[in-house]
């Protein structure tokens, strides 16, 4: 499997440095690092709302 | 009424709060933002085309893919601000980082079999240009750049005296301003009830536009067009007068200035 995508890639220019490749990785995962944090946070926000009317249905 | 303001609290100052899409100018950044966000994923994606034959081809995409998820997720939550953020900090300086890498690559290719030019040179004769380039009725087929012409950005000395039949055309995109308020019709429909008119215009709700934007790519048969607005310009014609409000559109790349008599497309260049 590794290999077959190896030899695809030696078939391939390779135009991105090592660096640059690395580089590409991590933005890919700040990406999905980004659409967890604002749908954790809307998360957060419900709880928030729903905890505010609970104290206010408390009282 | 009361007891429910009384419930939540907000029986002192119902009038602070905000609705969301009560107030114009929020509604228009929006809508400005969404454009935006729409040419970024345009851009991102002509990005990933230039790198189709590279082994990096898939990983670009991916980026593509998920910044069109985050896009879709926050429009449908109202959040375009949020969402032009997000680009500002992400995708713009990706794009840059990216695209200067694919260019100096290329340009230290040895010329290629038809350089893989981004595809943003106009498909559509452009008149103006046309008239330019060849006053004697010719036809000169610009859609594809000839063996690269070398940036005119030493002019002189000029190796031979600039007569008057030989003289270099300058080739230049036109600048032009957006109107905000200017209203276009651009199709009316005969209904039982009357005629309908259809207009777009900078503040069109995005219903509205999509409807326009459907039109268009309908008689044009292109796709992935968006809307930017419209703005007053001459449009060359055969007509006695050419000057009057046409609609600005965004396509592969660039900015077309639309003529609805004859649906040519005239490369623009937006002045913000």
């Amino acid at each position: 499997m590794a290999d077959a995508a190896d030899k695809i890639e030696a078939n391939q220019k390779r135009i991105l440095s090592p660096e640059q490749d690395a580089l590409l990785d991590m933005y890919i995962n700040s990406l999905d690092t980004y659409f967890e944090e604002i749908k954790n946070s809307e998360k957060v926000q419900v709880e928030v709302e729903t905890l505010h009317l609970k104290r206010i249905l408390s009282k | 009424m009361n007891f429910l303001r009384s419930l939540f609290g907000l029986d002192e100052s119902p009038e602070n709060r905000t609705v969301l899409g009560n107030n114009v100018r929020v509604d228009e950044k929006e809508v400005a933002y969404i454009r935006n966000s729409n040419k970024r994923l345009t851009i991102l994606f002509n990005l990933y085309n230039r790198y189709q034959e590279t082994p990096h081809a898939t990983k670009i995409q991916r980026v593509y893919e998920k910044t069109k998820n985050i896009h879709t997720y926050l429009i449908a939550r109202k959040r375009a601000h949020a969402l032009e953020l997000f680009h500002v900090q992400h995708t713009d300086h990706f794009i840059n980082t990216f695209t200067v890498i694919i260019d100096v690559y290329q340009s230290h290719q040895p010329a290629p079999v038809a350089p893989t030019y981004p595809p943003v040179r106009p498909p559509v004769l452009d008149e103006q240009v046309k008239t330019e380039i060849n006053g004697r009725g010719q036809v000169v087929d610009n859609r594809r750049p000839q063996p690269v012409v070398k940036p005119i950005s030493v002019p002189r000395p000029l190796p031979y005296p600039e007569t008057a039949g030989n003289k270099i055309a300058r080739l230049a995109l036109t600048e032009i301003w957006l109107n905000a308020s200017a209203r276009i019709i651009y199709d009316k429909i005969n209904t039982a009830n009357g005629v309908l008119v259809k207009e777009i215009s900078f503040t069109a709700t995005k219903q509205e536009q999509d409807n326009f934007l459907l039109f268009v790519s309908n008689r044009l048969n292109i796709r992935d067009i968006s809307y930017v607005g419209n703005a007053m310009v001459q449009v060359p014609s055969n007509g006695a007068n050419g000057t009057g409000i046409v609609p600005i559109l965004y396509w592969q790349g660039f900015t077309y200035a639309l003529n609805l008599k004859d649906n040519c497309l005239f490369p623009v260049r937006v002045n913000r």
